[in-house]
C-alpha cells in the first residue's frame, strides 16, 4: 500500500498517505482510537473500496474477509450459509465448519443466523473467513463478541494461519492481538499508520464511584494513562505497579472501587 | 458465477420479497385473459409492457435483498463487485424469463396460434423484462440507497419510457405486437433482434454503473 488518501464525498479525509505492507507469515494488527480510519483501510485492502489516490498492489483478488460487524437479519442458516461461502470461493465447506467447531459454537447449524446469539453469529462471520483458502485474511475485530476461551482459540487460529504462509491483516481494540505470533503491531493516528512497531504491555482498568471533584486528584496519581467520567463513574486506566497506590488512594479519599481489571494491549 | 447466482437467489427466495411483483404480473396475464382473449401479438404486447416495470422491481428486490454489510463479505469472497454485480443480474435475469415463459406459454395453451407467436411473445416479454431490470439496478443500492427514492426514480423512468413511445428495446416491441392484428407483422424479427441488442448492452451498462458506484462508496 503506498501513499493510500481516502476521502469519501463531502467528508473528512479519512487516510491520508498511508504507506504500509501487509507479510505473509506474521499477523499485522491495527490498533487505534475509534475513527482513526482503521475499518476504511482494511476495506480498501480487501478489495471493497477504492483509495481517492495511491497505490495498493500484491492482494489476492479473492481474500477472507470479516466485517467489523456482522448483522443480524442473515436469513440463511449458519450450515447453508457456509456452504454457499464455500461453494462461491469453489472450495469445500470442510475446513469452516472444523473452524466453527473449534470455537466451540453451541447452536444449532441449521437454523437461521438472525436467530443465534451475537457470539454464535460472530463465530459464523469469522468461520467463513478463516475457512477460506485465500493467502490473504483481512479481519476487522475478530475477537469481538467472543468469550474468553474462544477468543483464546481466535488467537491460536491467527496464529496457525500466519505460521502456514498466509498473509493477516486485523485491527484489535481488545488487546487479545498480544497472544498472536508471529506479530507486528502499528498504530493508525489521525489517519496515518506509524511505523515503529508496538510493544505489549499489561495495565490496570479500573471503574470508581465518587464524586466529580475528585477527578483532578485521582487522574493525576502516579502511573495513571487515561481518565473518563461517565455520570457517577470515573474511569482509569493505570500502570500494573502503581494500581495498587492509586485504589488506597482513591479509597482514602472516599471513592467507592466498582471493578478492577487486568487487560494487555499495545503501546 | 452459478454458485454466487445460487447463494443470491436462496437469498431473495427466503425473503419472499420478490412475491408482490411476481403477483402483480400474473394478475395482469389473468385479468387479460378472462373472457375472449385478443388476438395473441397483441395481448403478448400488454403482458410484455407490464414486465417492464415488474422487472425493474424484481432487480430492485434482488439487489437490496442482501444487507451492506454482509454483501461485503459476499464481494470479497466472489473477487470482485462487478462479478456480484453480474450475479445480481442473473437471479433478476432468471425471474424474468420464468414469468416471461409463464406469461407466452399458458395463453398459447389456452389458444394455440402456433410456434412462431408464442416464441415472438416469449422473446417480447424476455427484453421487455431485461430493459426493466437495467433499470432496476441502476435505481437500487449501492447507487440509489434509500428505497423511497429508489421506488421515485424506477417510477419516472418508467413513466418517461410510456411517454417516448417507440423507443427501443420496450416502446419499439410492444408497438410492433399491438399493430398486429392478424398474423406476425413484417420486420417483426429484425425490431426483435435489435431491441434484444439494446436490452442486453442496457444489462451490461447498469452492471457496470452499480459496480463502479459500489467501488466508490464502499457499499
Amino acid at each position: 500500500m503506498e501513499a493510500v488518501r481516502k476521502r469519501f464525498v463531502g467528508g473528512p479525509v479519512v487516510l491520508d498517505g498511508v504507506n504500509l505492507t501487509v507479510a505473509a507469515g506474521e499477523v499485522t494488527v491495527l490498533t487505534g482510537s475509534n475513527g482513526s480510519g482503521k475499518s476504511t483501510l482494511l476495506q480498501i485492502v480487501a478489495g471493497l473500496l477504492r483509495p481517492t489516490s495511491g497505490r495498493v498492489s500484491g492482494v489476492p483478488s479473492r481474500v477472507g474477509y470479516l466485517p467489523e460487524r456482522f448483522p443480524g437479519g442473515v436469513r440463511l442458516s449458519a450450515s447453508a450459509y457456509l456452504r454457499h461461502m464455500a461453494a462461491i470461493r469453489g472450495e469445500s465447506a470442510g475446513r469452516a465448519r472444523t473452524v466453527l467447531a473449534r470455537l466451540d459454537f453451541s447452536d444449532e447449524i441449521d437454523v437461521p443466523i438472525s436467530v443465534l446469539s451475537k457470539g454464535n453469529a460472530q463465530k459464523v462471520a469469522l468461520a467463513q473467513a478463516l475457512g477460506s483458502e485465500s493467502a490473504a485474511l483481512v479481519l476487522d475485530e475478530p475477537w469481538s463478541g467472543l468469550d474468553p476461551s474462544a477468543a483464546q482459540t481466535m488467537s491460536t487460529l491467527l496464529s496457525e494461519r500466519a505460521q502456514a504462509g498466509s498473509a493477516v491483516l486485523v485491527t484489535d481494540h481488545s488487546g487479545h492481538s498480544t497472544e498472536v505470533a508471529p506479530v507486528r503491531p502499528l498504530r493508525v493516528h489521525e489517519g496515518k499508520v506509524g511505523n515503529s512497531e508496538l510493544e505489549p504491555t499489561k495495565f490496570v482498568d479500573v471503574m470508581l464511584w465518587c464524586s466529580p471533584d475528585l477527578d483532578d486528584d485521582l487522574s493525576t496519581v502516579d502511573g495513571v494513562i487515561g481518565s473518563r467520567r461517565d455520570g457517577e463513574l470515573l474511569y482509569l486506566r493505570a500502570e500494573p505497579e502503581h494500581s495498587d497506590a492509586l485504589l488506597a488512594e482513591a479509597l482514602g479519599r472516599g471513592a467507592s472501587v466498582w471493578a478492577v481489571q487486568t487487560l494487555e494491549g499495545w503501546t | 458465477m452459478i454458485a454466487l447466482a445460487r447463494y443470491l437467489g436462496a437469498d431473495v427466495l427466503r425473503s419472499q420479497r420478490y412475491l408482490p411483483p411476481a403477483l402483480l404480473q400474473l394478475a395482469v396475464l389473468a385479468v387479460l385473459h378472462t373472457g375472449n382473449p385478443d388476438p395473441a401479438l397483441p395481448s403478448y404486447s400488454i403482458t410484455s409492457i407490464a414486465l417492464y416495470p415488474v422487472g425493474a422491481w424484481l432487480a430492485v428486490v434482488c439487489a437490496n435483498a442482501e444487507d451492506d454489510t454482509l454483501r461485503t463479505i459476499t464481494v470479497t469472497a466472489a473477487g470482485g463487485r462487478r462479478r456480484v454485480a453480474v450475479g445480481v443480474a442473473l437471479v433478476a435475469g432468471f425471474a424474468v424469463l420464468v414469468l416471461a415463459l409463464v406469461c407466452s406459454v399458458l395463453p398459447a395453451v389456452r389458444r394455440w396460434h402456433g410456434w412462431t407467436e408464442m416464441l415472438i411473445g416469449l422473446t417480447a416479454h424476455v427484453e421487455c423484462g431485461l430493459a426493466g431490470v437495467a433499470v432496476g439496478l441502476v435505481c437500487a443500492r449501492p447507487v440509489i440507497n434509500r428505497l423511497g427514492w429508489t421506488a421515485v426514480a424506477v417510477l419516472a423512468v418508467v413513466l418517461l419510457t410510456f411517454a417516448a413511445r417507440k423507443i427501443p428495446p420496450v416502446g419499439m416491441v410492444v408497438w410492433q405486437l399491438s399493430e398486429a392484428d392478424k398474423g406476425v407483422p413484417d420486420g417483426t424479427f429484425a425490431v426483435l433482434a435489435g431491441c434484444g441488442a439494446v436490452a442486453a448492452v442496457l444489462v451490461a451498462a447498469a452492471v457496470w454503473i452499480t459496480a463502479t458506484v459500489g467501488d466508490r462508496r464502499g457499499i
